[in-house]
C-alpha cells in the first residue's frame, strides 16, 4: 500500500514539474510583448528598456525559468506586475470563491437533474420524458454568456429581485453571498444539470430492468418505495462519478460566468492575467490550476485503492 | 432630451459654484463642463462607479493607464487642474506658473496651509520631493514628460522655481496630469515603491484598499483643505471590463455611475427612466497609421518599406479622398462619435475651428491613383482589433477604398499583438488611435515627429519638425494656434496617419447622482458629486 502511494505520489511530481516547464515556455510563447502591454500609452523606447531591465525580460528563457523556479518552490511566486501584490496572495484570495461557485453550481445541478433524470425513466416515452430530454439539450447548448445576461435583465434589472454582479464573502453575510451567487450557480448548474438528468434517465432505466427490481416489486414493495429506496438509491452512485468529473468542466466554465456576473474568482483572474500578459501570474494561475488537476487525481486514486485492493496489486511487477 | 437639458442647467449651477469659490471667473458654459442632475447634494452616502478596466499601480510616479487617471482625480491633487473648458487652472497651486528667463524659469506658488490625508503639511519642500522623485525614479513613467526640467529649487515654503534648458510650453500641461501630483514625503519615507499599497496625497478622498482585479475603496479625506464641498462618505470603483455587464449593472442599481459605456449600450441606458446619459468628445483621435520607413523596427534608422501607399504620398491622399467620414460614423458608430481629418480634437482650445475636412471625393480619387502609374487594385493590409465594431469599421474602409481602386486585406490581430507589429514595423497599415493629451504636442509630435518615441509610420518630414519645435518653445497662445494649424495641414497634405474621427466617453448614472463633474479629459471628478437631496 505504502509503496504504491510513494509510487503515484513520484509520478505525480514528475507531471507537475513538466507542467511548470509548458507553462512557462506556453506564457512565452504567447504573441504580444508584455513591456508593451505595461507601458500602456507611454511606450517610449526607454520606458519599454526600463520595464524589461526591471522584470528581466531579456534574460534567456531557462534563466528566467530557473529563477521562477527556485522562488515557486518556496512559495514565492513574484508579484503580479499591474498592481505590484503577491501573486500567491491574490491566488489564494481567489480560489475559495470559485470553489463555492462551483459547489454551488453542483447542487442546482443535482437538484435540477436528479428528479427530472428520474420522471424521464420512470415515465418513459412519455411528453414529460421529451420534455426533459429538450430542456436538457437546450440546457447544454444554450452559451453561458447569453443565458448569464438573460437572467442579469430579467432578476436585476426588470424584477430588481437580486444583485448583478459582486461577490460578499460567506462569512462575512451568509445571505447576502448566495443571493449574489444565486444566478452565477444558476448558469454553470444548468449545462451539468443536463448532463446529470441523462445520466441519471439511464442508470434508472438500467435498474429498473434489472432482478433485484423486479424482486422488490414481487415482494409487494409500494411503487414508490421501489423507485425512491432501491432504483434511483442505486443509480446515483453513477451519478455522483459523473459529477466529480464536471468538476474541472465547472472551473473552465467559470471563467466566462465570472466574468459576466464581476465575480473576482479565479476564472477572471486567469483572463486578467492573459490579457495583461502578466507572465507571473499567467505561470501562477495556470500552474496551480495543473497542480490542482494533479492532486485530485493522486487522491482519487489513492481512495479507490483503499476501496478496491485489486488496483493497488495491478500494475506492479512480476 | 429633457434629461439632456438637467445635466446641462447643473452644469450651470456647478460652474457658478466653481467659479464663487475658486477664484475663477468665467461663467460660460460653452465649453461643456457638465456634472449630474441639479439640485442639491446631500451629505453623506456611498457611492459606487464602474470601470472598465483594472487600474495599474497607484502611483503617481509609476502609473500609466488612462483609467489609474480617473481614480487618481479623487485621491491625487495635483498643482494645475482643468477647468470644464480644458484650460489649465490652479489646484494645489496657488496661481498659474510665472514663466520668466526666456521661458527657462518657472516659479510656482503653492496654496498655504495645505494638508497631505495623513496629516502632514503639504510645503515647497514636499513638492520638491515629488517633482524629484516623477523625474528621477528608476522606471518613472513621468521622467520624459518632465525631461526639460533641469533642477527643481526651494524658493520660501510656499514656492518652488523649476530651471528649464530652454522654453517648454507643454510643461504646465504636464503639471496638470499626473507629474503634477504631489505625494506625501512621510508615506514615501515609509512605503518607497510601495507607495501603490496605501497611496497617500492631497485629495478629496483618502485610500482605504484595494482588491486587485476587483475594486479599490476610498473614503471622504478629513484632512481635506476645501471638505466643505466633499459630500460622500465613501467612494467605490468596482471593476467591470465587460461592456454588457457594465450597463447591465447600471440598469439595475447595482452601480451607481459607469464609465465609458460601449456604443452599443446605449440606446438601453438612454430608454430608462431612472438614468441619465452624458457624453464628451475625447481629446484623442482614432486613424489609420501607414507604414512609410518604419522597416527596420521602431528606433532605428528609418527606410521606405516599398508598398504603394509607402512611396506614393498622392495614393495616401487618394485612399483619404476614398473614405467618407460622415458615413463612417453613421453606419459603424450609429452617429456617436464626432468624424475628423487631423489630430486635435474640437474640444481641445487649440483646435482650428476653420478647418474643413475634404468630403469624400471618389472621381479625384482614382484620378490620383491613375497618375500613379502603380496597377489597380492597389493592394494594402490593414491591421485592425479584433472586436466586432472595429471589424465593421475595416470593413467599411474596405468597401469605401474599393470603390477608388484599393484592394484592402483586413488583418485582425490582437491588441498586445498589433501593438508588438506596429512596433517593429511588420505591418502595411494599422487602424489605432491615441486618448489624447491636453497640450496639442502630445498629440502630435510622438506620433509623426522625426524623433518621436511612437513614430510606428516611421515618418520623417524637416519642415513639420520644425514646425513642431517651434510650436514647443512658443508660449504664445494666439501663435501656438497658429503653428499646430499648419501642422495639421502638413499633416492632411502628407497623410503619414489617415485621421478618421474623435470618439466620445459615454458616462451612465443614476438621476439620484448629483454633482459629478465630468470634462473632455474623461475623468469623474466626484469631489462634490453626491446623492439629490429630493429623493
Amino acid at each position: 500500500m505504502r509503496a504504491f502511494l510513494l509510487r503515484k505520489t513520484g509520478a505525480a511530481l514528475i507531471v507537475v514539474f513538466l507542467a511548470s516547464i509548458v507553462v512557462f515556455a506556453g506564457t512565452r510563447a504567447l504573441p504580444g510583448d508584455p513591456a508593451l502591454v505595461l507601458a500602456g500609452e507611454d511606450r517610449t523606447p526607454q520606458a519599454l528598456e526600463e520595464i524589461r531591465a526591471k522584470y528581466r525580460l531579456n534574460d534567456p528563457v531557462p534563466v528566467q525559468y530557473a529563477s521562477w523556479l527556485t522562488h515557486a518552490l518556496t512559495g514565492d511566486f513574484g508579484e503580479s506586475r499591474r498592481a505590484g501584490i503577491a501573486v500567491g496572495t491574490t491566488i489564494l484570495d481567489r480560489i475559495p470563491i470559485t470553489l463555492e461557485l462551483a459547489f454551488l453550481s453542483i447542487i442546482v445541478a443535482l437538484i435540477l437533474g436528479i428528479p427530472a433524470g428520474v420522471i424521464a425513466a420512470v415515465k418513459r416515452g412519455s411528453a414529460a420524458d421529451y420534455a426533459s430530454g429538450t430542456l436538457a439539450l437546450v440546457g447544454l447548448s444554450i452559451p453561458h454568456f447569453w443565458l448569464g445576461l438573460l437572467l442579469i435583465l430579467v432578476f436585476a434589472v426588470k424584477l430588481r429581485l437580486l444583485p448583478a454582479s459582486g461577490y460578499v464573502p460567506f462569512f462575512e453575510d451568509p445571505v447576502e453571498n448566495l443571493r449574489r451567487m444565486a444566478m452565477p450557480a444558476l448558469v454553470l448548474g444548468t449545462g451539468v444539470s443536463a448532463i446529470v438528468m441523462r445520466q441519471m434517465r439511464s442508470a434508472m432505466l438500467d435498474s429498473l430492468g434489472a432482478d433485484y427490481v423486479r424482486t422488490a416489486r414481487a415482494k409487494g414493495l409500494a411503487e414508490r418505495q421501489v423507485i425512491i429506496g432501491h432504483a434511483m438509491r442505486n443509480s446515483l452512485l453513477t451519478v455522483v462519478t459523473v459529477v466529480g468529473l464536471q468538476l474541472g468542466g465547472l472551473i473552465s466554465g467559470a471563467v466566462i460566468t465570472e466574468q459576466i456576473f464581476v465575480i473576482p474568482g479565479f476564472g477572471r483572474l486567469t483572463i486578467e492575467a492573459v490579457n495583461q500578459r502578466d507572465y507571473a501570474l499567467i505561470q501562477g494561475v495556470v500552474f496551480v490550476a495543473a497542480a490542482g488537476y494533479v492532486i485530485i487525481n493522486l487522491l482519487v486514486d489513492a481512495l479507490y485503492s483503499v476501496l478496491n485492493p485489486r488496483i493497488r496489486v495491478s500494475g506492479q511487477p512480476g | 432630451m429633457s434629461r439632456m437639458l438637467k445635466w446641462a442647467t447643473g452644469a450651470v449651477v456647478a460652474v457658478l459654484v466653481a467659479s464663487a469659490c475658486g477664484g475663477d471667473s468665467t461663467t460660460d458654459t460653452g465649453g461643456g463642463g457638465e456634472t449630474a442632475n441639479q439640485g442639491a447634494a446631500k451629505a453623506g452616502g456611498s457611492l459606487t462607479v464602474a470601470l472598465a478596466e483594472d487600474p495599474d499601480l497607484l502611483d503617481p510616479t509609476l502609473a500609466r493607464t488612462f483609467v489609474g487617471r480617473i481614480v487618481f482625480a479623487n485621491l491625487c491633487e495635483k498643482l494645475y487642474d482643468v477647468n470644464e473648458k480644458l484650460e489649465i487652472v490652479p489646484q494645489l497651486a496657488a496661481s498659474l506658473p510665472k514663466i520668466t528667463n526666456g521661458g527657462k524659469t518657472v516659479t510656482i506658488d503653492i496654496r498655504p496651509g495645505l494638508k497631505f490625508n495623513d496629516g502632514t503639511t503639504l510645503d515647497a519642500k514636499a513638492v520638491k520631493t515629488s517633482l524629484d522623485r516623477h523625474r528621477t525614479l528608476e522606471a518613472s513613467s513621468r521622467a520624459s514628460e518632465l525631461e526639460p526640467v533641469k533642477s527643481v529649487r526651494v524658493v520660501d515654503s510656499d514656492t518652488v522655481r523649476l530651471s528649464l534648458d530652454g522654453a517648454y510650453a507643454p510643461l504646465t500641461a504636464q503639471l496638470a496630469d499626473r507629474s503634477g501630483m504631489v505625494m506625501s514625503p512621510a508615506q514615501l519615507d515609509e512605503l518607497g515603491d510601495k507607495f501603490s499599497d496605501d497611496p497617500v496625497c492631497v485629495g478629496p478622498f483618502e485610500f482605504v484598499r484595494r482588491a486587485e482585479g476587483d475594486r479599490i475603496e476610498l473614503k471622504k479625506a478629513s484632512n481635506y483643505y476645501d471638505a466643505g464641498k466633499v459630500k460622500l462618505d465613501r467612494l467605490t470603483f468596482r471593476i467591470i471590463e465587460e461592456g454588457s455587464a457594465r450597463s447591465a449593472n447600471l440598469r439595475s442599481g447595482d452601480v451607481n455611475v459607469a464609465e465609458r459605456l460601449d456604443p452599443t449600450d446605449l440606446a438601453a441606458v438612454r430608454a430608462d427612466s431612472n438614468l441619465q446619459l452624458v457624453d464628451r468628445t475625447s481629446l484623442g483621435y482614432q486613424g489609420i497609421t501607414v507604414n512609410i520607413g518604419n522597416k527596420n523596427g521602431l528606433g532605428e534608422d528609418f527606410e521606405n518599406v516599398g508598398t504603394p501607399l509607402a512611396e506614393e504620398k498622392a495614393l495616401r491622399q487618394a485612399f483619404s479622398l476614398a473614405l467618407d467620414r460622415e458615413a463612417i460614423n453613421k453606419v459603424v458608430f450609429q452617429g456617436n462619435y464626432v468624424p475628423g481629418c487631423g489630430p486635435l480634437s474640437p474640444v481641445s482650445p487649440y483646435y482650428d475651428k476653420s478647418l474643413k475636412c475634404p468630403a469624400r471625393d471618389l472621381a479625384k480619387a482614382k484620378q490620383l491613383v491613375q497618375q500613379s502609374g502603380v496597377p489597380t487594385p492597389v493592394p494594402v493590409r490593414m491591421m485592425v482589433n479584433t472586436d466586432a465594431t472595429t471589424l465593421r469599421l475595416g470593413q467599411t474602409i474596405q468597401a469605401m477604398a474599393k470603390e477608388a481602386g484599393f484592394n484592402v486585406r483586413l488583418q485582425p490581430t490582437e491588441f498586445t499583438t498589433a501593438l508588438d507589429r506596429g512596433d517593429a514595423g511588420d505591418y502595411d497599415t494599422f487602424q489605432v488611435g491615441w486618448s489624447g493629451r491636453i497640450d496639442p504636442d502630445g498629440n502630435i509630435q510622438q506620433f509623426v515627429g522625426t524623433t518621436g518615441s511612437q513614430n510606428i509610420a516611421g515618418y520623417s518630414n524637416d519642415a513639420l519638425d520644425k514646425l513642431l519645435e517651434e510650436g514647443r518653445s512658443e508660449l504664445d497662445r494666439a501663435k501656438r494656434i497658429q503653428i499646430y494649424q499648419q501642422a495639421t495641414q502638413t499633416l492632411l497634405d502628407e497623410s503619414p496617419l489617415i485621421y478618421l474621427y474623435h470618439d466620445k466617453y459615454f458616462t451612465g448614472a443614476g438621476n439620484d447622482v448629483v454633482g459629478l463633474q465630468f470634462f473632455g479629459d474623461g475623468l469623474l471628478r466626484f469631489k462634490e458629486a453626491g446623492f439629490s437631496a429630493e429623493s
